[in-house]
């Protein structure tokens, strides 16, 4: 099973009678990793993702998961899996204990041993019945039944929607202990920040294709960094509108910023001509980043 | 059936548990009340002539054309009205939501993503709708031999059994089918709304066939014929009709099976 991905898509399309919702989908996420797919909602992660489940079924193109087609792999596919649904319903009669151990129940009572410990970490009461539960306590019951088995591979639907921040770093934690003891995560989310500081790569989905898949700090230093500058004397704003790597560039009076994207020698080689009495240089924000991936694309299909 | 054994079929009943005490109790309750009246109803001779003034088609079509007897009037009332309608609503209801209904509120979502097949969930599933109408008939007959031996009412305890398994066999052709459509269309409504209409038709082509000129044959087509028609408690097993009931069951069950294991589930 060495070499193997953890998952794969080829060529990846769904439709739902005559709307298109995924239009080619191609990716690949290696064992041990944490694979966040990102997009806007309806952009398709949802879909491709219930693909991986054997929910749904593609209208063309190939899907394996843990080397295995999910259909073909059926049950003994998915009991290496743990699968956290982005729309969770759960049965409101039942308690929320009595519901974790009837599926754990589902995996030949893998998995029951971890309900209490993990209840207790998320300060969740067992004995409640689930109708009862606020949307984060529910949330709480989705996320142990995920983690519950310690599966190989944990395919993860905005696990942290709706939780507040505090439990959002418990659920990171468990990705982190998760990942620690061999795991492949692939987890979905409508923001990048939600994933940035746990995901080695992510895949960016818009409208069904997936426009960019890349390392978080191959997006960081594509995002670069907003740079002040602020001079003795005026400068005049041809001299830095022509350098490489840098836009948005605004000159008022003693003062320069920009955006900087790659190497900073040629501003600083040419700022140093003049007299520097100040400078700044801050990361940005990936999230712009991401809002770019959108603009860009829009501009495309307009044209 | 250890839990282990049929985890989906154990799941579905421990939620159902409080809702079958109270279905099972209501039948038992109903059943008993209208059997206890036979001795002052069904069995005066005001009866007969209330009987007698009817037309004698519409009186055939309900069933009381034999009422003055015990066995009649267990057979229309209980048998014959109140027992398959209400399974009927069990039936249906329960039937369209164990798939579809569950499916399109969402909670059948994780159970499907667990280690257990679709034919196999689909299986467990309608093996509780089975088992559901088992325990709510069992009710209806514990009443009725009660009251018969509470009473000493003239029914023949075999004619009992073949009534007993003719109303199992009714309500699960029709919880069956509500669960085809659903696990078929995954749309509870549609299994609901076409099912009784079925239902609604059938009762027509048992109940108003037979009095239009050279409309027997709609009666035959009625599954509340093969059920009802030969009145069971007087006359004992209906071979025909047990076994046309039991086909509609045997029919449905891989309709299910087929249809929900090769469709995209809950779009």
């Amino acid at each position: 099973m060495s070499g193997e991905p953890a998952l794969r898509a080829e060529e990846l399309v769904k439709d739902y009678g005559k709307t298109r919702a995924l239009s080619g989908v191609t990716l690949q996420v290696e064992p041990g990793e944490v694979f966040g797919f990102i997009g806007p909602n309806g952009a398709g992660k949802s879909t491709t993702i219930r693909i991986m489940l054997d929910l749904l079924r593609p209208t063309s193109g190939t899907v394996e998961v843990l080397g295995r087609r999910p259909r073909k792999g059926g049950p003994d596919l998915r009991r290496r899996i743990g699968y956290l649904p982005g729309e969770l319903v759960l049965p409101p009669k039942r308690k929320a204990g009595e519901y974790l151990a009837h599926l754990a129940k589902l995996r030949a009572g893998a998995g029951a041993d971890l309900i209490e410990p993990l209840a207790k970490r998320f300060g969740l009461d067992l004995d409640k019945p689930i109708k009862s539960l606020s949307k984060g306590n529910k949330q709480k019951v989705g996320v142990t039944q995920a983690f519950m088995h310690r599966p190989e591979l944990l395919i993860l639907d905005e696990p942290t929607s709706g939780l507040d921040p505090l439990l959002q770093q418990e659920v990171m934690a468990l990705v982190h202990e998760a990942v620690a003891g061999g795991s492949t995560v692939f987890m979905s989310s409508h923001v990048l920040s939600e994933v940035e500081e746990i995901a080695g790569r992510v895949g960016i989905l818009r409208a069904g294709k997936m426009v960019d898949i890349s390392s978080i700090d191959d997006l960081r230093s594509r995002a670069g960094q907003w740079v002040e500058l602020r001079f003795a004397s005026p400068v005049s704003a041809e001299e830095f509108t022509r350098l490489p790597g840098l836009s948005e560039v605004e000159v008022t009076d003693h003062r320069v910023t920009c955006l900087l994207q790659g190497e900073p020698n040629a501003l600083l080689k040419t700022a140093a001509r003049h007299h520097v009495v100040g400078w700044s240089a801050k990361d940005r924000d990936l999230e712009e980043l991401f809002l770019d991936f959108y603009r860009t694309e829009e501009a495309t299909d307009v044209r | 059936m250890s839990a282990d054994v049929m985890p989906v079929l154990t799941g579905v009943l421990k939620e159902q548990r409080r809702s079958l005490l109270v279905w099972g109790g209501a039948l038992f309750a109903v059943s008993a009340f209208y059997i206890s009246f036979y001795p002052s109803i069904g069995s005066s001779p005001a009866m007969q002539e209330v009987i007698d003034s009817m037309p004698a088609g519409v009186a055939e079509a309900l069933g009381y054309d034999q009422i003055t007897s015990a066995a009649g009037y267990v057979g229309a009332t209980v048998f014959g009205l109140l027992a398959p309608i209400l399974l009927l609503v069990f039936g249906i209801s329960t039937g369209a939501r164990l798939i579809a209904g569950e499916e399109e509120a969402g909670s059948l979502e994780l159970e499907l993503a667990h280690p257990i097949g679709r034919m196999r969930l689909v299986g467990e599933r309608w093996l509780a709708v089975a088992i559901d109408l088992v325990l709510l008939v069992i009710p209806v007959v514990a009443a009725s031999l009660l009251l018969i031996f509470a009473l000493d009412l003239d029914v023949e305890l075999g004619n009992l059994l073949a009534m007993s398994v003719g109303l199992l066999l009714f309500a699960m052709a029709f919880g069956s089918v509500a669960f085809a459509v659903g696990a078929a269309t995954g749309r509870r409504a549609v299994a609901l709304g076409s099912t009784a209409a079925l239902a609604v038709i059938a009762y027509m082509a048992h109940a108003i066939g037979p009095q239009i000129q050279g409309g027997e044959w709609m009666a035959d087509l009625s599954p509340f014929a093969w059920y009802l028609g030969n009145k069971p408690l007087m006359n004992g097993w209906d071979v025909g009709g047990v076994g046309l009931l039991a086909a509609v069951v045997v029919l449905a069950v891989p309709v299910a099976l087929a249809t929900f294991a090769n469709r995209d589930f809950g779009t």
